[in-house]
């Protein structure tokens, strides 16, 4: 600093020294940041593990082709003559329904439903890329420490409306196996030494450097699918996967705009298997309803995925005694009105091609799920709605609920009891929706019906 | 602001309880009244809660589990002082 000042220098010293202290927490931070593991912020009753509860074999998983689900390949499995009767059925019911004014197959619900389903950017492969490149910006691709890089997704995805959000670490003999062989639409994907992933009618090209999966959460509403299954509670798994689009293209193009690849799900369910990348990145276990089931909204989220080359810590499974649980818990089981999910314990045997086999779940009968959707003329939800995971957590009692769980499997069947005392009033009638869809028009509800206070990233 | 009244409502008592020349409670009867009050303010959190979460119906069982033993526990105690008082 000169020895003599004019009030000019003396005050440009003086913004020089401001700079210096304002910039220091951001130092600090920077270095906190790369210090600091990267994690969801939960309670300490929920364990990381090398391995998922559920097990798996991973010598005898193959990569499976999408469209061989119930849901691209019900006539496949059912027959062309079912598959008719049934859509007459649903069409049938659906109008008589609707004229009768049967409780949330009402004009109103029917019209919310048309609103819910709208909207939403159309799914892409590689996404829009319309985003400024470093490249275009003259400027080096962003660069970090995996931690660093799955902090600022995490950020940017929860903000972008993600849940939770977990990271994989794809390896050809295992995490690979995840991804589809085919996509939805027939169209083969394909995982080879490229710079770029391409496109074309035949093939989906995934570059083999893109080997980290950004897996993510969108929230269900709870209170919106207790009135399942009607159109009126079928409607909040629409509008999240409408949600659900526009945040996977958001995220494509931040990726890109910080120079990195993103491969996203060319159409709904596309890529690879949800709940299986849901488990392994540790945002939920494996569950009697063959779904993911996640400690902080049981199984009301969509599960998303994402490939990428930018270089991402991965997270672990998790055991949160959700999986011990389901053994002790029958309740979604019982309560499905076509009976189509486990009553027995957890097995290798696949029910039927629409499985993956090579590893240990609660295999389902997923024809008859379908078909069941096809009579009430919508999809159903009944077992999620009345999972005990499904609880809003508000309330303390869940909480200690879920720690207790985590720990001990001698209280399961009180829980479960309780819960049918609390949440389900037509425990015996499952086909009644839990609350009135009427009821739901005068619900003050939060945005999008969820709340999004749970789960805050680990910050500090 | 409901934490804040319970909270002044639960202080002016305990203060009252120590204070008071009339009830003088023994160590056994502090017990049932502090477990009778930890189990009513459970219950009553998990009320107010209950409504946040649009579950009334959970919230009235929530608060007849877990409040009424403690309301029992807590009248258990005072019903036991009050006839000790009387008999001497």
């Amino acid at each position: 600093m000169p020895e003599s000042l004019t009030r000019r220098e003396f005050m440009k010293e003086l913004g020089k020294l401001g700079a210096v202290a304002s910039l220091a927490p951001m130092v600090h931070l920077e270095e906190q940041a790369s210090d600091k593991a990267v994690g969801l912020q939960r309670p300490s009753f929920i364990k990381t593990q090398d391995e998922p509860t559920s097990g798996v074999d991973w010598a005898n998983v193959n990569r499976y082709a999408e469209f061989n689900t119930v849901r691209r390949g019900f006539t496949k499995y059912v027959g062309e003559d079912e598959a008719n009767r049934l859509s007459e059925v649903r069409s049938a019911n659906l109008d008589k329904w609707l004229k009768e004014g049967k409780d949330g197959y009402t004009l109103l619900d029917l019209a919310m439903q048309s609103g819910a389903g709208s909207g939403g950017v159309s799914r892409s492969f590689i996404g829009p890329q319309k985003a400024k490149t470093p490249e275009d910006l003259g400027v080096p691709k962003w660069e970090g420490t995996p931690e660093e890089a799955s902090m600022v997704v995490t950020t940017a995805l929860r903000h972008l409306g993600a849940a939770t959000v977990g990271f994989v670490e794809l390896d050809t003999n295992t995490t690979e196996k995840l991804i589809y062989s085919h996509d939805p639409d027939g169209v083969e994907l394909r995982i080879e030494d490229a710079d770029q992933p391409e496109e074309t009618e035949e093939y989906r090209l995934i570059p083999k450097k893109a080997r980290w999966a950004v897996v993510y959460t969108v929230q269900m509403s709870e209170e919106t699918m207790t009135r399942c299954p009607t159109p009126i509670g079928s409607m909040t798994t629409s509008l999240t996967y409408r949600r659900s689009q526009n945040i996977q293209e958001r995220l494509q193009e931040f990726l890109r705009g910080l120079g990195y690849m993103g491969i996203g799900e060319a159409s709904t369910n596309a890529l690879g298997i949800a709940p299986a990348f849901g488990v392994m990145a540790g945002l939920g276990e494996l569950s009697r309803l063959n779904r993911l089931i996640t400690p902080e909204y049981g199984p009301m989220v969509r599960v998303f995925k994402l490939l990428t080359d930018l270089p991402l810590a991965p997270t672990k499974p998790i055991n949160a005694g959700i999986w011990d649980f389901c053994h002790d818990c029958l309740k979604c089981a019982e309560m499905c009105p076509p009976k189509n999910l486990s009553f027995g314990d957890a097995t290798w045997e696949v029910r039927g091609g629409w499985n993956n086999p090579g590893h240990e779940a609660f295999f389902e009968n997923s024809t008859a799920c379908r078909s069941y959707w096809y009579s009430v003329g919508t999809n159903c939800g009944i077992c999620f709605t009345v999972c005990p995971f499904s609880s809003k957590n508000l309330a303390s009692f869940h909480r200690f609920r879920n720690s207790v769980a985590a720990k001990t499997r001698m209280f399961n069947k009180a829980f479960v009891s309780l819960d049918d005392l609390l949440y389900s009033p037509y425990r015996d009638q499952p086909e009644t929706p839990q609350k009135s869809a009427a009821s739901w028009w005068k619900q003050n509800m939060p945005d999008y019906g969820i709340d999004t206070y749970q789960t805050v990233r680990e910050t500090s | 602001m409901l934490w804040l009244i319970l909270g002044l409502v639960l202080g002016a008592g305990v203060y009252w309880l120590v204070t008071t020349e009339k009830v003088k409670l023994t160590w056994y009867e502090w017990v049932l009244v502090v477990v009778g009050v930890i189990l009513l303010l459970y219950g009553i959190e998990n009320y107010s809660a209950s409504q946040l979460e649009l579950e009334p119906r959970a919230g009235g069982f929530l608060l007849l589990i877990f409040g009424l033993p403690g309301l029992i526990l807590a009248a258990v105690a005072g019903v036991l002082a009050f006839l000790r008082a009387k008999k001497a």
